[in-house]
C-alpha cells in the first residue's frame, strides 16, 4: 500500500477518524494494528520478520535495563545486533554474496554455486531494522529507558507512516510520544493542518515531479547507446531531482501522515540541493539516516577526534557502509565511497582553496561565492548519482562516455531532446512544477520553515488557494492510474 | 466548531475545483469517426423524462442502422438510439438500466451484433462502454462483474480519465448544441463498402453461450419489471459463417421466449439493398442511404405491431424536429462534398442551409464574376471586388477591397474570419482563425462553415 495508490486515500482517513474516535487506551493497539495492516499490504509473511526484530530489540532493552554487568550488557546488544543483522544480511544480501562468490569462481573456473532460497526484499527491512538496532544502543547507552510496555514498543518500530522508508526514528522521539498517547489529548488543529499540507506537498513531488521527471531519466538510461553530452547532464540533473522528489515528497507524507495523527516525526530533508559542500549535502539529505550512522557507526569509530588519517578511514567506512545500506550492489558502495572520497578530498583541499581564494582576493560572503559552491556541490552530487542509478558498472561507464566524447549540443534546436518520453507538453508542465519546488526550497532554505509552516502563517484564502492548486494538480498531472508502471518509491526497495 | 466548520468548507470548495476540473477530463462518448461532437450519451442524459417510446441498443452497427429521425418524419414515432461503440452485452444490460431509469419505452430493440462478436473486447471501447454512463450502482456493477485489472480506477474514474490533460480539445470544454438534440444515431455517408451475402441465408444454428442466454434472460426480466416488449434484431452486415449461425441459435433462443428477432442479413434483398450504395467504406457499416432502408422497414414493423402515439407536433418533442432538420442538414452537406463541377457545387452551396459563407474576390476576378451569381450578388455591382458573407439565401457586403481595411467576422463563440486586403499579398487577404484560406489570387475564394455543428465544411476556389 504505498502513499500514492487509493487504497492508502480509503486507509489513511479511515485509520485517523477511528484513531481520534476511540478511546485512549485502545490507540495504540488500534494503530499497531493499522500498522501490521498497513505493512502486510505488500507481503503478510515478511510481519512475522518484523515481529522477531521487534521481540528481540524489546527483550535485549528489558535485559539491559535489568543488567549493570559492562561485560552482559555487550553481549545482549550483541546478541541483538547479531540476530537483527543476520535477517537483514539474510534477505537483503546473500544474493549478493553469493553473486559475488559465483564471480571469484567463474575466475578460477570453480563452477558456481546454486541459490537454495527464492524471495523478494521486504519493504523497509532497512529502515525498521536500524530503528529498533537504535533503540537498542540507546537503551545501552542509557539515553532512554527500556519500554515496559511491548505495544508501546512494537508501535514504535512498526508505526506505518515511517515503517517502510522513514525517517529512522529515535526512541527519545518518537517513543516518548507513544508513551504519551494513552494519557495526553493529542488532536492539534494547527499540526492537522499542517500535516495534511506536507501529505499534499509529498504527493505533488512525488506524483507531479519524481514520476514525470522519471520518464526522461528512464528514457536516457535506455538509450546510452545513442545518448550524447547534453541528455547526459540532464538525465544526472533530473536525476538529483527524482531521487529527492521520490524520497522527500515520501517523507514529507510520512511527516504529515503523523503529524495528522498528533506525532512529529524528526526532519529528514532540509533543502538538500542547497548544501555548498557535501558535508553540509549530509547535513541536509536524509538526516535521519545521517545522523544514525553518525550516532551508531562514525562516533564509535573514533569519529574525527582523532589523527586525520584515522578520521579520513572513518569517514570513507561510514559512506561505504551507507552505500552497502542502500543497496546490495557494488555500485551502491561505489556512490557511497564517492561521497566519502568528495568529503576526504574537500578537507585535503580546504586550505589550498583559502589560500587561493587569499590570493585572488575572493569576497566569500557575497551571493555569486555561494552561488557557484552550491552549484559544485549540485554537480558533484549529481554525478556521484549516476552510479546509484545505473544497473551496473558496464551503464555507468557507458554514460560517463556519452557524456566526454559526445558533445550534441544541436538536440537542443532541433527538439530531439523531446525524443526521450517527456513531449513538449509534460515537458513544460515539469518546467512549471520545478519551479513551484525551487519556490518552496528557498522559502525552507532562507527561513527554515516547511511548506507547512509557511502556509499555515498565510491568510487562510492563500492557503486554501494553493493547497486545492496542489491537489488538483497531483490529481490532473499525477503520473498514476491505469496503464501507468508506478515507479514506487525509490527508497521502498532500501 | 470555527475549525470544524473550515475543514467542511475547505472540503466542499476542494470538491466543486474538482467536479469543475472533471468536466473537461470526463471521458466523451464519441462514437468515433468524423462525429466527434456527438455523444449519445450525452444527448440521452439531456432528453427530458418519459418522452422516448421505443429505445435501441447496441454498438456501432445499431446507430448507423437506425436513425430515429426517420421514425420521427414518418411514422411520429419517439425513439433513441442507445448505443455505444463495441457495447458488449454487459454493457448494453447496463445503459437499458440507465435508461428505463429516466425513460418508459414500450419497446426495446438490441442490436445483435454485440452478441454475436467477441470483438467487444478491446480496453479502449471497454472503457468507453464502462465510463460513458453516469456513476450509479449499474455502472459499479458494470466493472465489478467484469474480468478488468484495476477495477478501482474504473470506479473512481479519476484515474483514467485525468490522462486526458494530454489530448484535450475544444469539444472537450464546448458542449454543443447536438448533444441537447440528438437522438444518439450517427448520420454518416461515406460510400463503396462491400457486402458478401454468401452466408446471410445459412440455416445452420450454434447454440448460444451462457453469456448470451443470462444477457436475454435479463432483458426478459427487465421487461416484465419495467412491462416493455423486447425485440431482437441484426442489421446488415458481412455476416460470416459462425456469426451467421450464432445469429440463428439467438433467433432460436429469443423466440423460445416469445420474443420476435428480426434478421436483416438474410433480408438484403427484399431491402433492395446495395452494398456499394448503402454501406460505409466497410464491410460493417451502414451510411445514411441504408439506414434509411432499416429504420423504415423497423417503423412498418413498429407500426404494425406496436400502438405507440404519434408526437410529430407536440411541443415536449422538440428535440425530435431539431434532429430530422439535423438529418436534413447533414444530408445537404454530403450533397455539398458529392457535388461535382463548379456549378453543381455553387447551386448545392448556395442552396444548403445552416451555413455562412464567406466570399471574396480577389486579384483578377473577372472571369469568376458570374458564379456570385448563386449568392444572389448581381455582377454588375461588384465594381472594385470585396467580400460578402452570404447565410440564409442573402448576401451581405462585408467590405470593398481597399488596402488598408481589416474586418473580423465571428462565424461562432470560437470561430472567426479575418478579412482584409492587400494587393501585394492577396494569400493574406482571408483567415479562418489562424489558417490563411486564400486558395487562388485571381478569383472568388469560399470559406464554407457549417453554422449547426461549428467546423469549417470546405474551402474552396473559382477563377
Amino acid at each position: 500500500m504505498a502513499f500514492n495508490s487509493f487504497r492508502f486515500l480509503i486507509f489513511f482517513p479511515i485509520v485517523t477518524i477511528l484513531y481520534y474516535a476511540i478511546p485512549k487506551k485502545l490507540k495504540p493497539v488500534w494503530l499497531l494494528f493499522a500498522s501490521y495492516f498497513f505493512y502486510m499490504s505488500w507481503n503478510p509473511k515478511y510481519a512475522i520478520l518484523i515481529l522477531i526484530s521487534t521481540v528481540i530489540t524489546y527483550l535485549s532493552g528489558i535485559l539491559l535495563s535489568r543488567n549493570e554487568n559492562g561485560s552482559l550488557r555487550k553481549w545482549i546488544v550483541f546478541g541483538s545486533f547479531f540476530v537483527n543483522l543476520s535477517i537483514l544480511f539474510f534477505f537483503k544480501y546473500f544474493n549478493f554474496m553469493l553473486d559475488n562468490i559465483n564471480a571469484a569462481l567463474r575466475i578460477f573456473n570453480g563452477g558456481s554455486v546454486a541459490n537454495p532460497f527464492s524471495f523478494i526484499l521486504p519493504v523497509g527491512i532497512s529502515f525498521y531494522t536500524f530503528q529498533a538496532l537504535g533503540y537498542t544502543v540507546d537503551v545501552y547507552r542509557k539515553k532512554t529507558e527500556a519500554e515496559k510496555n511491548f505495544i508501546n514498543y512494537a508501535l514504535f518500530v512498526s508505526f506505518f507512516p515511517q515503517l517502510v522508508a522513514g525517517p529512522i526514528e529515535r526512541s527519545t522521539n518518537l517513543l516518548l510520544q507513544i508513551q504519551k498517547v494513552t494519557k495526553e489529548k493529542m488532536f492539534d488543529y494547527e499540526k492537522f493542518v499542517k500535516g495534511f499540507t506536507l501529505m499534499c506537498y509529498g504527493m505533488f513531488m512525488k506524483v507531479v515531479v519524481a514520476d514525470r521527471i522519471s520518464i526522461f531519466v528512464d528514457g536516457v538510461y535506455l538509450s546510452l547507446q545513442s545518448a550524447g553530452l547534453v541528455e547526459t547532464m540532464a538525465a544526472a540533473a533530473a536525476f538529483s531531482i527524482q531521487i529527492y522528489c521520490d524520497f522527500g515528497g515520501y517523507s514529507l507524507i510520512a511527516i504529515g501522515a503523523a503529524n495528522v495523527m498528533g506525532f512529529d516525526l524528526c526532519e529528514n530533508f532540509n533543502a538538500p540541493y542547497f548544501a555548498d559542500s557535501i558535508s553540509d549535502f549530509w547535513h541536509r539529505w536524509h538526516i535521519s539516516l545521517s545522523t544514525w550512522f553518525k550516532d551508531y557507526l562514525y562516533i564509535p569509530l573514533g569519529g574525527s577526534r582523532c589523527s586525520k588519517i584515522r578520521k579520513y578511514f572513518n569517514i570513507l567506512v561510514t559512506f561505504l557502509v551507507s552505500g552497502l545500506w542502500h543497496g546490495a550492489d557494488w555500485t551502491y558502495v561505489f556512490w557511497g565511497g564517492l561521497h566519502g572520497v568528495f568529503q576526504i578530498v574537500g578537507d585535503i583541499l580546504k586550505p589550498v582553496k583559502e589560500k587561493v581564494n587569499g590570493l585572488l582576493k575572493t569576497d566569500t560572503s557575497v551571493f555569486s561565492y555561494r552561488f557557484g559552491r552550491i552549484a559544485v556541490t549540485f554537480i558533484l552530487t549529481s554525478l556521484a548519482w549516476v552510479p546509484f542509478r545505473a544497473s551496473d558498472f558496464n551503464d555507468m561507464t557507458l554514460f560517463f562516455k556519452d557524456m566526454f566524447t559526445r558533445p550534441n549540443f544541436w538536440v537542443f534546436t532541433d527538439g530531439s531532446i523531446f525524443n526521450y518520453g517527456l513531449s513538449r507538453p509534460e515537458a513544460t508542465i515539469l518546467f512549471i512544477s520545478l519551479l513551484v519546488l525551487l519556490v518552496f526550497d528557498i522559502i525552507k532554505y532562507k527561513k527554515n520553515m516547511t511548506i507547512g509552516d509557511f502556509l499555515y502563517k498565510q491568510n487562510l484564502w492563500f492557503r486554501w488557494a494553493v493547497l486545492i492548486i496542489i491537489i488538483v494538480s497531483c490529481l490532473i498531472f499525477g503520473e498514476y492510474g491505469m496503464n501507468f508502471d508506478s515507479t514506487q518509491f525509490i527508497y521502498f526497495r532500501f | 466548531m470555527d475549525k470544524i466548520i473550515k475543514c467542511v468548507a475547505f472540503t466542499i470548495i476542494t470538491a466543486f475545483v474538482i467536479s469543475i476540473a472533471y468536466k473537461p477530463l470526463a471521458l466523451k462518448d464519441t462514437n468515433g469517426g468524423e462525429s466527434e461532437v456527438y455523444s449519445a450519451t450525452a444527448e440521452f442524459y439531456n432528453t427530458d423524462k418519459d418522452l422516448v417510446d421505443a429505445v435501441f441498443l447496441g454498438s456501432s452497427h445499431c446507430y448507423n442502422s437506425v436513425y430515429p429521425a426517420l421514425l420521427w418524419e414518418n411514422y411520429g414515432i419517439a425513439s433513441f438510439d442507445m448505443a455505444i461503440s463495441a457495447q458488449s452485452v454487459e454493457s448494453t444490460r447496463a445503459c437499458l438500466k440507465e435508461f428505463l431509469k429516466r425513460q418508459s419505452p414500450k419497446v426495446v430493440f438490441i442490436e445483435t451484433y454485440t452478441m454475436i462478436s467477441d470483438e467487444m473486447n478491446d480496453e479502449g471501447s471497454t472503457i468507453r462502454n464502462m465510463l460513458a454512463l453516469k456513476s450509479s450502482a449499474d455502472s459499479a456493477r458494470l466493472v465489478l462483474e467484469s474480468d478488468i485489472e484495476n477495477k478501482s480506477d474504473y470506479l473512481l474514474r479519476w484515474p483514467i480519465v485525468h490522462t486526458r490533460y494530454r489530448e484535450l480539445t475544444r469539444d472537450d470544454y464546448i458542449r454543443y448544441g447536438i448533444d441537447s438534440y440528438g437522438r444518439g444515431a450517427e448520420m454518416r455517408m461515406g460510400e463503396g463498402g462491400c457486402f458478401i451475402s454468401e452466408f446471410a441465408y445459412k440455416e445452420e444454428i450454434t447454440t448460444i453461450s451462457d453469456r448470451n442466454k443470462k444477457f436475454v434472460d435479463d432483458v426478459c426480466a427487465l421487461s416484465k419489471k419495467y412491462n416493455f416488449r423486447p425485440v431482437f434484431f441484426l442489421s446488415p452486415y458481412t455476416v460470416f459463417e459462425g456469426e451467421k449461425e450464432i445469429s440463428n441459435g439467438i433467433k432460436e433462443y429469443v423466440e423460445s421466449k416469445g420474443i420476435t428477432y428480426i434478421d436483416f442479413t438474410g433480408m438484403t434483398k427484399a431491402l433492395g439493398f446495395d452494398a456499394a450504395f448503402d454501406m460505409m467504406g466497410d464491410m460493417h457499416h451502414l451510411n445514411m442511404n441504408g439506414a434509411k432502408k432499416v429504420t423504415l422497414s423497423l417503423g412498418a414493423y413498429i407500426d404494425a405491431n406496436f400502438d405507440l402515439p404519434d408526437h410529430r407536433g407536440d411541443e415536449d418533442y422538440y428535440q425530435w424536429d431539431k434532429d430530422l432538420e439535423l438529418y436534413y442538414h447533414i444530408l445537404d452537406i454530403n450533397k455539398l462534398m458529392d457535388a461535382y463541377g463548379t456549378d453543381d457545387y455553387l447551386k448545392v452551396l448556395s442552396d444548403c442551409g445552416g451555413m455562412k459563407i464567406i466570399l471574396s474576390l480577389d486579384g483578377d476576378f473577372e472571369n469568376a464574376l458570374e458564379d456570385l451569381a448563386y449568392f444572389r450578388i448581381d455582377p454588375s455591382t461588384v465594381g472594385i471586388g470585396g467580400k460578402w458573407v452570404y447565410e440564409n439565401g442573402n448576401a451581405v457586403k462585408i467590405m470593398d477591397n481597399l488596402p488598408g481595411q481589416t474586418r473580423i467576422i465571428g462565424l461562432s463563440r470560437y470561430d472567426a474570419v479575418k478579412l482584409t486586403y492587400d494587393p501585394d499579398n492577396v494569400t493574406s487577404n482571408v483567415y479562418f482563425n489562424l489558417t490563411p484560406c486564400v486558395y487562388t489570387e485571381n478569383g472568388l475564394n469560399v470559406i464554407a462553415y457549417d453554422t449547426v455543428r461549428n467546423r469549417l465544411i470546405d474551402v474552396s476556389c473559382f477563377e
